[in-house]
């Protein structure tokens, strides 16, 4: 059995133990739920320890286990791991930890908050492992119930049965649209199987016509593109984040969301190649829509959590970028970005939430000074706001940095925009934050903040916060594992769109990348 | 003559003579065993049918009627459904001031017609047993008699049932004066000899609207709310669950057996029915606040979603039909029998009924919870698979013919809308404001037992789809694609 | 190498002679203007500033509102108010009288049948 069912399967197997349980026994199902997330996220690092050295099993995967599940369709329980996504599941364990450690503060109903969070972070995991295009899907909808009965009873704010509606209608539509795409790849692939290698295989030798390759990577695209919040698409999500409780909002904005951009480069990109290059333009522009607009949507925020959505969703961009370059180098960025991208937001949302618990109100006006009141989660607070505008020593910059070497050569003008974007525009919003709620004089409020008060409190967002400046300082541990597993991907494109450019492109960049990374170490 | 080819429906209308007699003996409060004895019998036979086999296929009643893997798949259905139903019945017969073993009996009768119906491979044996089945209705609609509502329903559902009838009976008249057949194997050769005789095809197309009356699809759906609402809850369960399914059997039988050629012409048609009412009944549905008539705009739409596999005209389009409608079953018995059991002393079946039920009966709320989410069709439960089933075989004939992406897409729209509708169900359940005092909720053990299948095998099928995957494609291999 | 040792002679020299001996800053009352210009660092700070006020901050509000009410408001609310209009007019026809119904049916297969044999389906 693949260490990677276990990851899988132990939140399951907690989400059972605590549906058991009475709901007076508070103490025990927290302690069941820490258990079911720290035991999958020290499986996940012995698995990206031990990555190097594992055995590859097909299709280049690591950690491989297949369970035929509908002969009929040819639909098998398939999970594996290569470079792509062993950081996305070693983030996302260490994000399920961190979200289940500051769902302390749920105290009502906790049994039925703890059971969904489970259900969600199974679906979580098994998203990013999955190598069969409909247990991909299945997983990913999993997560989709949870996040709805979460965000409705324990969500914050008046219009929160909205937010949620406008959540759960937009995800759904992303995902069907998506659907549509992934059900059109097991027709026209011809191959009549859902199991990824076996597609992937088939479709290098035969592959599909130009036209049904632009008609399939469109339905991809836009429908990963609403899960992902692509402009003009992304109003769901400041207004979903803004209402969803605490541990939701980082699982959702750090994890689950990256399902579009891993459907878009574990699926899209390899498959159909010549449908990308058809929509690329398309999509550099988009982009553009998230990177700028949804930038300047930000700086004009006064509550931190549509704050930090927004420009969320403006990170988003950045991968859109990486994806839309082509190159290895800008696909290998955009993973990175992903991952950063995850620790970030899980720990900005994690920070929100534990002012809110405090004040009970995001409003920034009626903050002040906090810094002096909580020295140790103000600078936490400090870091995430630096981190977001992409200052160096923290993964962001990395991954960033990285995708805008890989779209020069492509994209020079959209990399222009997006460096002016990025550094301007986020730079502005987020030291406005900082200014606004941690410096000046102190709120006149009669409930003064508390700092954290012991290691436990600190934990998750501690954990976070040395993830990305791990990631930051050796961003070579994520990528050099990314590049491998990246370059096969881009043969994939190589040898579906038959074009020298790229391949020109390719080389001139690949010295951008051993700059870029010299640099960093 | 073959008679053992029937023994099924002649053990339940044996049980149902049975059930009859006994009903004259037993005293008026024993009644509720009758039910029970009922269920019990009708465990027995399904049991039973699993000693027969479909293959090869048995012809009995001078071809009439058939005995082929399509047709035993249908009759499990009808059976497990019957069995259901049955303890929905008792659930509810505290309701029926009198006469309750007649309608325990007429369940039964009715459950014979949908399993002959499953059989048919004639015009008069199809007309026979949708006549069994649809004037068993006529009384199980209006079986609360001192209720204005159900006695409405009865009498739409009767004339409008009769409407449909006519035009059944005008259709098969045309069909045989044009082809001088009824038998659906001879017809299948003659068939493709006048795909363009316009007699033949309005008489096809009025048997359509007769069979289209039976499982709601638009522009013959006009009644089922109404009489979804108006009925007793159990007859609405019946109603929506076997009188659909039988539809749907027939439809598929006279489509793909009995007039394939004639059919292939017909896939835009089938197309717009399965897209209108797709968008009718998920529209209708939106607004509305009374449970039960929610749940007749949704078994509208789910009947647009079933025609997709009609549209599809495929052997894969046929077994999501088949599969789609297991799932939906055991979906909507579930919510039905909750419906009962939540709101058995008040009048109107408003959802606000549900509000806070989490807090009263947490078993409830998690079953209605996996019921309205399967409806939904969200993994990993029943109602998504049917869905992606279908889905997939929609979208396999899109290659072809473009137009199949316009219906994938009303599909999609009409899946959105829907999750505004169902889990407005769970809000109102898990966060909902409350405005009536809470009634206390009693289930019986035969309910429970009911409850703990129906939300058992919803996970099943969606978890572990194979078992059932392959008794559809081995079912829908009688209809010779 | 001599060309800078050179410069920092004069320019030392320079500063010396001007300054060993005064007692306020005798460029500043030479120069006037220039110098609050050159000890306000030339204003880049304000014309950043303005700079991102005339752009960022402009185009912010602009797109913050074309995001609250164009897209939000106007767009996706718009059409789910669409829809539910829609929903609601649909159940006019629901009118709970049979004739509409029976009348409803019969149109109902008339089109069907019109639209068959007319070739359109």
């Amino acid at each position: 059995m693949s260490i990677l069912t276990f990851i899988l399967f132990l939140p399951l197997f907690g989400a059972g133990l605590v549906a058991m349980l009475p709901k007076s026994a508070k103490g025990l199902i927290r302690a069941v739920a820490l258990a079911s997330t720290a035991l999958p996220l020290l499986c996940a690092i012995l698995a990206f320890l031990s990555f190097n050295g594992a055995e590859a099993g097909p299709g280049g995967y690591k950690f491989y286990q297949k369970v035929a599940w509908v002969t009929a369709l040819d639909i098998n329980y398939q999970v594996g791991a290569d470079g792509i996504n062993i950081g996305l599941i070693l983030m996302g364990s260490i994000v399920s930890f961190a979200a289940v450690c500051v769902s302390r503060s749920i105290q009502d109903r906790t049994k039925e908050f703890h059971f969904l969070m489970l259900i969600m972070i199974a679906g979580i995991m098994g998203t990013f492992m999955s190598i069969d295009i409909f247990f991909f899907y299945f997983f990913h909808e999993l997560a989709l119930v949870p996040t709805f009965i979460m965000i409705g009873v324990w969500g914050r704010g008046k219009n929160k049965d909205y937010a949620t509606y406008k959540m759960t209608l937009y995800l759904t539509l992303g995902a069907l649209v998506a659907l549509v795409g992934l059900v059109l790849l097991y027709v026209q692939s011809g191959a009549k199987t859902f199991d990824l290698i076996a597609l992937q295989e088939q479709l290098r030798n035969n592959p599909i016509s130009a036209d049904a390759q632009t008609t399939i990577f469109g339905f991809l695209l836009f429908g990963f593109g609403i899960l992902v919040s692509l402009w003009p698409f992304h109003t769901w999500a400041p207004v979903g984040y803004g209402a969803a409780p605490t541990a939701t909002a980082m699982l959702h904005a750090g994890v689950l969301k990256k399902f579009g951009i891993y459907g878009l480069i574990r699926i899209a990109l390899p498959l159909v190649p010549q449908g990308a290059q058809a929509w690329l333009e398309v999509l550099a522009w988009l982009c553009m829509g998230n990177i700028l607009y949804c930038g300047w949507v930000a700086m004009r925020q006064k509550n931190l959590n549509k704050l930090i959505g927004n420009s969320s969703v403006a990170h988003m961009g950045f991968v859109f970028l990486g994806i839309a370059s082509m190159n290895l180098i800008g696909i290998s960025g955009a993973v990175l970005v992903m991952i950063a991208h995850g620790f970030l937001a899980a720990l900005s949302f994690g920070l929100s939430g534990y002012l809110y618990d405090q004040k009970k109100t995001l409003d920034m006006d009626q903050y002040g000074g906090a810094l002096r009141q909580m020295p140790f989660m103000g600078s936490l607070l400090v870091m995430a706001m630096m981190a977001g505008c992409g200052l160096p020593g923290f993964a962001n910059f990395a991954g960033e940095i990285t995708v805008l070497f890989g779209a020069w050569k492509s994209l020079p003008w959209f990399v222009t925009g997006t460096a002016w974007g990025a550094l301007i525009i986020g730079a502005v919003y987020a030291l406005r934050a900082v200014r606004k709620m941690l410096h000046g004089p102190v709120a006149n409020d009669t409930l003064p903040l508390q700092d954290a008060a012991n290691y436990w409190i600190k934990l998750p967002y501690v954990l976070l916060v040395a993830s990305l400046l791990l990631f930051g300082i050796f961003p070579s541990l994520l990528t050099d594992k990314i590049r491998t597993s990246v370059a096969e991907v881009v043969k994939s494109i190589e040898a579906g769109t038959q074009d020298q450019q790229t391949n020109l492109a390719e080389e001139s960049v690949k010295t951008g990348l051993d700059i870029q990374l010299a640099g960093q170490d | 003559m073959n008679i053992a080819a029937s023994i099924l429906e002649i053990a339940v209308i044996g049980l149902g003579i049975a059930v009859m007699l006994a009903d004259l003996w037993l005293p008026r409060e024993k009644k509720i065993w009758l039910g029970y004895a009922a269920a019990a019998g009708l465990t027995l036979i399904l049991f039973g049918s699993f000693s027969m086999s479909g293959n090869p296929a048995t012809l009995a009643f001078g071809d009439m009627y058939i005995l082929d893997a399509f047709a035993l798949f249908f009759k499990r259905f009808f059976l497990i459904a019957a069995i259901l139903v049955m303890i929905v019945s008792i659930e509810y017969s505290p309701k029926f001031q009198t006469g309750k073993g007649e309608y325990f009996t007429l369940v039964l009768f009715a459950l014979a017609g949908m399993m002959f119906s499953a059989s048919a491979n004639h015009f008069a044996l199809l007309f026979v047993s949708m006549e069994l089945m649809t004037i068993t209705f006529y009384v199980l609609t209006s079986f609360l008699r001192n209720q204005i509502l159900s006695l409405e329903a009865g009498i739409k559902y009767l004339i409008l049932g009769a409407l449909s009838s006519g035009f059944l009976v005008y259709g098969i008249a045309l069909v045989y004066g044009t082809t001088s057949t009824m038998d659906f194997a001879t017809l299948r050769e003659k068939s493709a000899l006048m795909t363009d005789n316009p007699l033949l095809l309005v008489g096809l197309l009025m048997i359509i609207g007769g069979l289209g009356f039976k499982i709601a699809a638009f522009p013959f759906q006009f009644w089922a709310p109404d009489v979804y609402q108006g009925s007793p809850s159990s007859t609405t369960a019946f109603l929506a669950v076997g009188s659909k399914a039988a539809g749907f059997a027939l439809l598929m039988r006279l489509l793909f057996v009995a007039v394939p050629d004639i059919t292939l012409q017909w896939e835009k048609l089938l197309m717009v029915i399965a897209g209108i009412t797709i968008l009718y009944g998920n529209l209708c549905a939106l607004p509305q606040r009374n449970l039960k008539r929610l749940l007749g705009y949704s078994s509208i739409a789910n009947a647009g979603y079933l025609m997709m596999g009609i549209a599809a005209m495929s052997a894969s389009g046929s077994t999501a039909i088949l599969y789609y409608l297991y799932s939906y079953m055991f979906t909507v018995i579930a919510a039905f029998l909750i419906i009962i059991l939540v709101m058995k002393h008040t009048g109107a079946e408003d959802i606000v009924h549900l509000a806070k039920l989490h807090e009263r009966a947490p078993g409830l709320a998690g079953v209605m919870t996996l019921s309205m989410v399967s409806l939904a069709g969200i993994p990993p439960l029943a109602g998504f698979f049917g869905k992606f089933l279908l889905f997939e075989a929609v979208i396999e004939q899109a290659s072809a013919q473009s137009s199949y992406y316009l219906l994938a897409a009303v599909a999609i729209v009409g899946v959105v809308i829907s999750l505004y509708y169902y889990f407005g169900v769970i809000r109102t359940i898990y966060w909902g404001k409350q405005q009536m005092i809470p009634e206390d909720i009693q289930i019986s053990p035969a309910s429970n037992a009911a409850l703990w299948v129906c939300s058992v095998v919803i996970i099943y099928l969606g978890i572990m789809p194979e078992r059932l995957m392959q008794a559809a494609t081995a079912a829908v291999e009688s209809l010779k694609f | 190498m001599a060309f800078s040792v050179l410069a920092l002679l004069i320019g030392g020299s320079v500063a010396w002679s001007l300054y060993s001996k005064a007692e306020s800053d005798p460029i500043a009352n030479r120069l006037h203007g220039l110098s609050t210009a050159l000890k306000n660092r030339l204003y880049f700070d304000e014309i950043f500033n303005g700079l991102i006020y005339v752009t960022h901050e402009a185009v912010s509000k602009l797109a913050e509102w074309v995001d609250r009410i164009l897209l939000s408001s106007f767009i996706v609310k718009g059409l789910s108010n669409v829809v539910d209009v829609f929903g609601r007019g649909l159940r006019l026809f629901q009118t709970g009288s049979i004739h509409t119904y029976a009348f409803l049916f019969v149109v109902g297969i008339a089109l069907v049948m019109f639209f068959v044999m007319g070739g359109v389906l």
